[in-house]
């Protein structure tokens, strides 16, 4: 029985929304009472429509947003409760690909300093030449250029771009990625490129991924499991397998059969 | 032919940059058959939106503009029509509806008096037009609609916006609806919804659709005739049917090969490899050459178009399912590409 | 309260040469600074881009060039000899420009005085006149560039920093567990808002009393809190762009966020505001001096020029010409300021962009 990497017990996201007149506060729940767990050098994907709450856990996971309560244990540690050194391990190891090619990186920065900045903060590499070095290494895995590092954001398409956010993420070895919807925003042929990037990656360096994602062809071609959410809930979780071929619950497939046919022999919402 | 509603012949798109003239529409012909769906499919910047805004005239002024084609609506040239004559075909004969249902609706009035705008503006008086606003609301599967008319469009979801706004595509009766990625920004379950409502309606009004889609799990649901589009032209033409189970030009071999659905877990995804030639400066010869497995030399110079492909290996008899003529329209022999009747700008030298 | 720097002051007016280098070397500085500036941000392509944006636009190239042509009247009004027999500063600009006092009050261009029963010859020629005082009306609009410049400038590099920094905090701690930093500074400019500004400044040269560095500080306490809210705007539109969100989970610090993620981005907003606001502030100095609290008496500025033209109006002949001179140079560096502004947010403001 392998360790899981990351597990997630009962986690709680709750945002203050005020109403009425003098501001009372009450409560939108975003996520509830949501526990899974990674095996290391796995895919988990987290589905589901806008407002399930998928992406919040993403960012919960990685610090960016605080909890409600609830507990994150990554690598045997407790993500919470840690000490600054302990942390910057942690935000090390745990890195993150967003959905938008054109907002995630910042366009006033060269592809070498989005690259190498992260490196300086962690000390990795000892000279600034190592580690423009390593950046140029880290561009080739991704299938761009070396040039590439002097250049700026914007004379790349959507899916270089996204590819230099896929290096950020790499730039500090991680062990653990939160791909939030990082195909959501490009083409179908852009799309496969990106896809076959990501397995490879997972492959030559043990990746554990987490998909956030709405998209249920990718998750049944990538994912080895799958957790379903619908407001906040996870209503189903288990082996993509089983969530595609057997799935339990009505909001699972209800989900499923709203896919659209590719065969139009067999059209699926024509029917009435 | 006398089914066919809208024939749209060899229209070009262009655009006045600062790097040069952008043909955005190079060149597109198709047709929409009364009461049928054709759609138009291809990845960003082919040019399909750009094409609907063409048929409606709405294109951005003044840096774009149809530089010449023509749009047979009902026997009649849109393009030749005057400026208020077009005004009474959009919205009349033609309703349009868009991707983002947020945007296209005005925040600060309410849906009724949207709804009931786009029928006074073609001469209906108001308490009519209410009634009818209603009428619409039920039709398009919204149920308390009187409340529904008293509300913004920000108190209700992107489904139902979407719905509003096809309510109001729809309050004149068009022969013509054109969709413009309707559904892309909406969760699946909402998307097949919005996708049933539409194919319903077709069915009840006879009215024809024009799809426009990145998405071919949407073509293969609701078109009958599909367009594939890359860098401002049609490269494939052909029922939806036949396009699914073999498609013919390599590009769109490519895009079918690459979706995960259909490939096997655990192996890499057929890829097309390479980008988008650069819309200012499209290749002079066949413009999916430099990403194309199955190049050779005859792709330097402008593919024509056979039976609806415009590839050279139809011409010259290669590996793309050329030799059966089932599909194809007329069944021409392969090397008479200019008497195909679907292809009027076939062999067409494409200026550099 | 009276100037600040008076004790500096007050020993400098002992070493009049010394003085006199230490002044010229200000408005050079300046100049090599801006340049140095100029090149480096060309380096970067974004800016690259917008200057080649602005070259294509001839409005904006003629408003570049009277803005220079103006800043070269100032610059040779800020440059000088210590004149040791005379004991004055003399600047570049007197030299070539200084006319002898008259009389009486004479029309553009006239040799004999107006007005007056008996009109003596003027001792030399006015191009523009002279003022009820006898004064060369040409000499004084063209020492109003000097002033102009100066409180445009040094308003805006009093403003800047302190809008930049606050609506930076306020925006970045929005919402968030600090967000008292953003309720305090949205508090203090709301009330500072809700206060007319033109009250606001002359309740500060009331107690800060007449000078320029005095009325900077007055117009910059009303100005800051447009450039605040606009940069606290831009900062929480970019706090939640996945780029930060992306910096941070590297383990980007909060200050290396804000200085090295957010603040470049901002860069343009804060420029368009600069440009736009230097006219306003321009056209404030005028108002103020207008209404006898600007930069005082001695000082050139168009404000006093028009003020002092308001008695001159009621006489017959009518005195038009320094009213004329003095609104005429404020409306062109004005419009030169707003076509500028107007083109530079049309080349670099994100928000027109797609």
């Amino acid at each position: 029985m392998p360790e899981p990497i990351l597990t997630v017990t009962n986690l709680v996201k709750q945002f203050p929304v005020r109403t009425g007149l003098f501001g009372q506060k009450t409560f939108k729940t975003a996520v509830d009472d949501v526990s899974f767990s990674i095996n290391a050098g796995k895919t988990l994907a987290l589905v589901g429509e806008s407002g399930s709450g998928k992406s919040t856990v993403g960012l919960m996971l990685l610090g960016l947003l605080e909890t409600t309560s609830g507990s994150v244990v990554f690598d045997g540690k407790p993500v919470a409760n840690l000490n600054q050194s302990d942390s910057m391990v942690l935000r090390r190891k745990m890195q993150v690909v967003f959905q938008d090619p054109y907002a995630s990186l910042n366009a006033r920065f060269t592809v070498g300093q989005t690259l190498t900045e992260g490196m300086r903060i962690h000390g990795l590499h000892e000279t600034e030449a190592g580690r423009l070095r390593a950046a140029g290494t880290l561009l080739t895995q991704v299938g761009l250029p070396e040039n590439a590092l002097d250049r700026y954001p914007h004379e790349f398409s959507g899916g270089q771009r996204q590819r230099i956010a896929i290096a950020r993420a790499l730039s500090v070895e991680p062990s653990f990625i939160v791909l939030d919807e990082p195909t959501s925003a490009l083409d179908v042929s852009v799309q496969s490129q990106v896809l076959n990037l990501l397995r490879k990656l997972q492959r030559e360096k043990n990746l554990t991924y987490l998909f956030v994602t709405h998209d249920l062809d990718v998750v049944k071609y990538l994912a080895d499991e799958v957790c379903v959410m619908e407001m906040g809930k996870i209503v189903e979780q288990g082996d993509v397998d089983q969530i595609f071929e057997v799935p339990k619950k009505e909001y699972t497939q209800k989900l499923l059969s709203a896919i659209p046919s590719l065969d139009p022999a067999s059209r699926r919402l024509g029917a009435f | 032919m006398s089914d066919v509603l809208l024939s749209v012949e060899n229209l070009k798109t262009y655009f006045r940059t600062s790097r040069g003239i952008v043909k955005a529409v190079d060149g597109v012909s198709f047709t929409v058959e009364k009461g049928k769906t054709r759609a138009l499919v291809g990845e960003s910047g082919c040019g399909k939106s750009m094409t609907a805004l063409s048929i409606l005239q709405l294109v951005p002024e003044p840096a774009g503009y149809i530089d010449g084609g023509k749009i047979v609506f009902e026997g009649r040239d849109l393009l030749d029509l005057t400026w208020s004559d077009m005004r009474t075909v959009r919205g009349k004969d033609i309703g349009m509806i868009f991707q983002e249902p947020m945007t296209s609706l005005n925040p600060t009035f309410t849906i009724g008096s949207q709804l009931s705008e786009a029928m006074t503006i073609h001469g209906k008086d108001f308490g009519t037009a209410i009634e009818r606003a209603v009428e619409l609301l039920d039709l398009v599967g919204i149920k308390d609609a009187r409340q529904t008319l008293r509300q913004y469009p920000h108190e209700l979801s992107g489904g139902m916006r979407q719905r509003v706004m096809i309510a109001i595509a729809l309050s004149n009766n068009p022969k013509l609806l054109i969709a413009d990625e309707p559904t892309t920004a909406l969760d699946v379950t909402v998307q097949a919804q919005i996708l049933r409502l539409l194919k319903d309606l077709q069915e009840r009004l006879g009215m024809a659709v024009l799809m426009i889609t990145h998405n071919l799990g949407i073509v293969s649901e609701i078109a009958d005739d599909v367009s594939v589009m890359y860098a401002g032209q049609v490269v494939e033409e052909s029922a939806t049917g036949a396009l699914f189970s073999m498609p013919r030009h390599p590009y769109t071999q490519g895009l079918f090969a690459s979706l995960p659905a259909r490939n096997p877990r655990g192996q890499d995804l057929e890829t097309l490899e390479g980008i988008v030639p650069d819309a200012a400066a499209w290749p002079s010869g066949c413009r999916f050459a430099e990403r194309c497995k199955k190049k050779f030399d005859a792709c330097s110079v402008p593919a024509p178009v056979v039976e609806g492909v415009r590839c050279h290996l139809m011409v010259s008899g290669g590996t793309g399912g050329v030799e059966n003529g089932e599909w194809g329209v007329g069944n021409q022999p392969p090397n008479s590409p200019l008497t195909t009747p679907h292809s009027p700008d076939a062999p067409e030298a494409i200026d550099a | 309260m009276g100037n600040p720097l008076l004790p500096l002051q007050l020993w400098l007016d002992d070493h009049p040469v010394l003085q006199n280098w230490l002044y010229n070397l200000v408005p050079v500085l300046v100049i090599v600074l801006l340049a140095l500036a100029l090149r480096q941000g060309l380096k970067q392509p974004i800016w690259a881009e917008a200057a080649r944006r602005i070259r294509r636009r001839p409005a904006a190239l003629w408003a570049i060039g009277i803005i220079g042509f103006y800043g070269l009247i100032a610059f040779s009004d800020s440059i000088g000899l210590y004149d040791a027999k005379k004991q004055e500063r003399v600047s570049l600009l007197d030299a070539i420009s200084r006319r002898e006092k008259e009389r009486y009050y004479s029309a553009p261009l006239a040799t004999m005085t107006t007005g007056e029963a008996f009109p003596k010859p003027l001792k030399e020629k006015h191009i523009l006149g002279t003022d009820g005082k006898g004064d060369d009306v040409l000499y004084q609009t063209l020492k109003g560039a000097r002033t102009a410049f100066i409180i445009g400038g040094l308003t805006s590099l009093l403003t800047i920093p302190v809008g930049i920094i606050l609506g930076l905090l306020s925006g970045f701690y929005s919402g968030t567990k600090y967000k008292w930093i953003d309720d305090l500074i949205t508090y203090i400019y709301t009330v500072i808002s809700s206060i007319p500004s033109i009250l606001l400044q002359i309740a500060f040269v009331m107690v800060l009393g007449k000078g320029i560095f005095q009325i900077c500080i007055a117009l910059g306490m009303a100005r800051w809190v447009g450039l605040c809210r606009q940069v606290r705007g831009e900062t929480l539109r970019h706090r939640e762009r996945e780029y930060v969100r992306g910096a941070r989970a590297l383990g980007v610090s909060t200050w290396g966020i804000l200085t090295r993620h957010i603040l470049p981005n901002l860069l343009p907003t804060v420029i368009i505001f600069t440009t736009l606001g230097i006219s306003g502030l321009i056209l404030s100095e005028a108002i103020l001096s207008y209404l006898g609290v600007g930069v005082g008496d001695g000082v050139g500025s168009w404000g006093n020029m028009i003020n002092a033209s308001r008695d001159e109006l009621a006489r017959e002949p009518i005195l038009w010409w320094n009213l004329a001179s003095a609104s005429t140079a404020m409306l062109g560096i004005v419009l030169a300021f707003n076509l500028l502004g107007d083109a530079l947010r049309d080349a670099i403001d994100p928000r027109l962009r797609s």
